[in-house]
């Protein structure tokens, strides 16, 4: 029940408002024994740390009046949250009852006033620890053989136990035993007004007041029972063994904070593995050892199966044995006391001042509340960990600053057309102008005047190839690998001209492919313009035309020449009569490679000498291909090489073809082109070394 | 399956094929000799079709171009490239047109690739010139250094007189230049060797994505 703080009116547990006046009742929200969490009325256990938060199932009082005629009932902490009226109030509304109560249905112990029952002076839920105030309905009284020996011995301590119980006796624990002890000599006088708490509960509350002498220490008041519940709770113990059921859980920690013992207790609930969805199943234990689990007058103590612990007899806590002897000796007037901060905080708290749960501030669940927190070591892995952003490197800083600076500088405007092509349409103008100038003398100046400086060299490779040439018998089929194009014609048909020539004055059968699309056409230009008669060209000339696949092309057709198709007939070339005996690589006296570029020339020496070995090749190349050659050159892989005019002149020279004069004016421009490409390149290095560098 | 069919059957194919391939140049079998000729064949003949197709991609590149501001001159490519097809079509299906393909090879196509290629030693005597206009660095004073021997050394002149510089450019040509050139053909060689490697692996895939 709530009672409303402005009218008084009892509400109905959980409302917000009073049902008389209509005001804000005090917050209804159980507040975890454990983590302070404020839970919803209603919950079993705490949203955040999943402790308990309510011990047993709690019946309307009216019910269990009852139902309920069992004196004891398993200890746990307060269910609901209990304002002072409310259980002050309860504990005079029973002490009422218990007035109209015949004399003889009252035990002795609360007919006298000196001898105050401990529900009177704890709260509900501690007075229902020990439970003795259960009425029993005036209209039923319990007969006297339903009263439980153990508590008949609670009411009447002086008086012998009867010879005829026995086995009763032994059956009654050394705890409750020394419960009856202390309380039978009543106290002298009564207890002030404080003393409406009882001693022990007091002393509870101050742990540093002295204790006894025969109080063991905190740690030594600690019972085995409860520092390992765990090993005992399996172990039931026989029933002939079996003392009564110790009270669980145990309530009264110091003020302001939850002893060592309870603590234990708590830890030793939270290992537990299983958490209950629903509330524990109520067991029934029968305290009586050996008694009939069925009695009709006292039925078995109702206690939580998770909070039954046992314990073995003779270790009833300190603090319940010291109870008695500290208990007041007299309950007088009720008066309100000192409600201990535990207890306090247990209470429910106003609305307003109810704790807001933590908000989440980060991750996706963000502007929640009251999530599960977990630990710190668990906050996150350690993989995560080494990818927290660190401090950055010094190369990065120094990036980072560069880019800041950059960026900081001052837009820089985009130089107009106008700005641009002022300065660049001059330079560009004289200095185009003076190199075409010089080109163009280079070219024209052989035509106009006869220098006599300029002449075929020595050559040695060319000499070499001339030789290799010589050496080849007639009618001797020839490979010609034909890798150039129009582009490179003026200066490659120079190389090429005299070297045809050369096979053909040696009646060479000339067998032609190229792995560039312009070589068959190139080829048969320059064959043509070497053999007028056609005739003589369909004889000794085979145009095998473009090998597609490059290096792949290449070994495809060294292998099998004359599976091929001519390109100017379209004739197969195994009807072809330059083609005659020769199927493939392995059939050809020698090969010549017309490279102008460097690349074709590598192809073809590295897929000959993969074929055949043994077959003799030379090189006709271009001036830039020549560097690439020479390698190839000194190694023997070839056997001669002509490059570009110069090496074509002195084969034109060494052959005597009668092109002399156009050879000699090809030198003659070249050599001056040369000399005028030097010039310039010395005059602009010295222009800019002492002009100075532009930007 | 879509892995199976882009990754794994390429590469099965690709290895396989390169390890036939190369066995048959290493073990004098001839059945080994005879695949190794046949995937050679079949390998040049994919490869001509792709050269069909990549004429036609070409043509349909310019082709959208050309209808673009300033596609002049992609249309003049689709033009040139289909009187090319055209005149060596013709020319193989009836020989007696053969004369226009040579014509179309000897006054079109050798002077218009002569030209480019001779504006080649202009735009090099132009940079020439400039060369230290931009950069003064060792390296591009030994790049003149070796332009200038080269360009000299090379100089057509008869035995006499170009001894001297003959036997300098023979030197330049046998001791440094051989040298560096050596180094660019071992550096070739081992690259093709370990790409060679690692495509018969499976490390490197360039058949598929």
């Amino acid at each position: 029940m709530i009672y409303c703080p402005k009218c008084g009116t009892a509400n109905r547990q959980g409302s917000k408002f009073c049902n008389e006046c209509g005001s804000p009742l005090p917050a209804t929200g159980l507040r975890c024994p454990m983590c302070g969490a404020i839970n919803p009325t209603g919950n079993l256990y705490c949203d955040r740390c999943g402790a308990r938060l309510i011990p047993a199932e709690k019946m309307p009082p009216e019910e269990e009046k009852p139902e309920r005629p069992s004196p004891l009932k398993g200890i746990s902490l307060p269910s609901v949250p209990l304002t002072e009226e409310d259980w002050l109030s309860e504990l005079r509304a029973e002490s009422e009852e218990l007035d109209l109560l015949p004399e003889e249905e009252i035990p002795d112990r609360l007919q006298e006033p000196e001898a105050p029952p401990l529900e009177a002076a704890i709260p509900e839920w501690l007075r229902e620890l020990e439970a003795p105030a259960a009425p029993l309905p005036p209209e039923a009284p319990p007969p006297e053989a339903a009263i439980p020996d153990w508590l008949r011995e609670l009411e009447a301590p002086a008086a012998p136990l009867p010879p005829e119980a026995p086995p009763l006796e032994a059956a009654i624990p050394d705890w409750l035993r020394e419960l009856e002890a202390p309380a039978a000599p009543p106290p002298p006088e009564a207890p002030p007004p404080q003393a409406a708490i009882p001693d022990w509960l007091r002393e509870l509350e101050a742990p540093g007041a002295p204790l006894p002498p025969e109080a063991p220490s905190p740690e030594a008041a600690i019972p085995e029972w409860l520092a390992e519940p765990e090993k005992t709770l399996p172990e039931a113990p026989s029933p002939a063994e079996k003392p009564t059921p110790p009270l669980a859980g145990i309530p009264g920690p110091p003020a302001g904070e939850i002893p060592d013992w309870l603590r234990e207790v708590e830890f030793a609930a939270l290992e537990r593995k299983e958490r209950p969805a629903q509330p524990p199943p109520v067991v029934a234990v029968d305290v009586h050892a050996g008694a009939p689990p069925a009695s009709p007058t006292v039925p078995p103590i109702l206690i939580e199966e998770e909070e039954i612990l046992v314990t073995a007899p003779g270790e009833t806590p300190d603090w319940l044995k010291e109870a008695p002897e500290e208990a007041p000796p007299e309950f007088g007037g009720l008066v309100p006391a000192e409600i201990p901060e535990w207890l306090r905080a247990l209470q429910p708290r106003e609305e307003g001042a109810v704790e807001e749960e933590p908000v989440e501030t980060e991750g996706f669940l963000v502007g929640l509340r009251g999530l599960l927190s977990i630990g710190k070591g668990l906050d996150m892995p350690p993989t995560a960990q080494s990818l927290l952003p660190r401090a950055p490197s010094p190369a990065a800083v120094a990036r980072a600053e560069l880019l800041q600076g950059l960026l900081s500088r001052p837009m820089m405007t985009p130089p107009t057309a106008e700005t641009r092509a002022a300065p660049r349409k001059s330079e560009w103008i004289w200095t185009r102008f003076l190199v075409g100038v010089i080109l163009l003398t280079a070219i024209l100046l052989p035509m106009l005047v006869r220098l006599p400086f300029f002449g075929p060299p020595t050559v040695p490779a060319a000499e070499a190839l001339f030789a290799t040439v010589n050496q080849l018998p007639e009618n001797t089929p020839v490979l010609i690998a034909w890798e150039y194009g129009p582009a490179e014609a003026d200066e490659m048909d120079r190389v090429a001209g005299p070297l045809m020539e050369h096979l053909l004055r040696r009646e060479a059968r000339l067998i032609v492919v190229s792995t560039r699309l312009e070589g068959p056409a190139a080829a048969e230009a320059l064959l043509t313009s070497r053999l007028a008669d056609p005739s003589e060209r369909l004889r000794r000339v085979a145009n095998l035309g473009y090998l597609p696949g490059q290096a792949a092309g290449v070994r495809e057709a060294l292998g099998n020449l004359d599976g091929r198709t001519e390109a100017v007939t379209g004739r197969p070339a195994s009807q072809l009569e330059a083609m005659s005996d020769v199927h493939s690589i392995a059939d050809v006296g020698m090969v010549v490679v017309l490279a102008a570029q460097p690349d074709d020339l590598k192809t073809w020496l590295e897929q000959i000498s993969a074929a055949n070995p043994n077959v003799p090749v030379v090189a006709g190349v271009s001036a830039r291909t020549e560097l690439i050659g020479t390698p190839y050159l000194t190694a023997g892989q070839l056997k001669g090489m002509v490059a570009g005019l110069t090496g074509g002149s002195v084969y034109e020279r060494r052959l005597d073809t009668g092109r002399g004069r156009e050879y000699e004016y090809y030198l003659t421009s070249l050599g001056v082109a040369q000399l005028a490409i030097a010039a310039l390149t010395v005059i602009g290095a010295l222009i800019f070394l002492v002009g100075g560098r532009k930007r | 399956m879509d892995r199976l069919v882009k990754r794994i059957l390429p590469t099965s194919v690709a290895v396989g094929t390169g390890l036939l391939v190369l066995l048959g140049y290493l073990l004098p079998i001839p059945l080994l000799a005879s695949v190794r000729d046949e995937l050679v064949r079949w390998a040049v003949i994919i490869a001509a079709f792709a050269f069909i197709l990549g004429f036609f991609n070409l043509l349909r590149v310019h082709s959208g171009r050309a209808r673009k501001p300033g596609g002049i001159y992609s249309a003049i490519l689709i033009l040139t490239a289909l009187v090319s097809l055209g005149l060596t079509l013709a020319a193989l299906l009836l020989p007696s047109l053969r004369f226009l393909g040579d014509w179309w090879f000897r006054y079109v196509l050798s002077p218009l690739q002569a030209t480019v290629a001779g504006l080649i030693a202009f735009v090099l005597a132009v940079a020439a010139f400039r060369l230290l206009r931009h950069r003064r660095e060792a390296g591009v004073l030994v790049f003149l250094v070796a332009a200038l021997v080269v360009l000299l050394g090379t100089l057509p002149l008869p035995a006499p007189a170009g001894n001297g510089l003959v036997s300098l450019r023979t030197w330049w040509m046998n001791v440094p230049a051989m040298a560096g050139m050596r180094g660019l053909l071992i550096g070739v060689g081992l690259g093709t060797l370990l790409v060679g490697l690692r495509v018969l692996i499976g490390a490197d895939r360039p058949y598929s994505d």
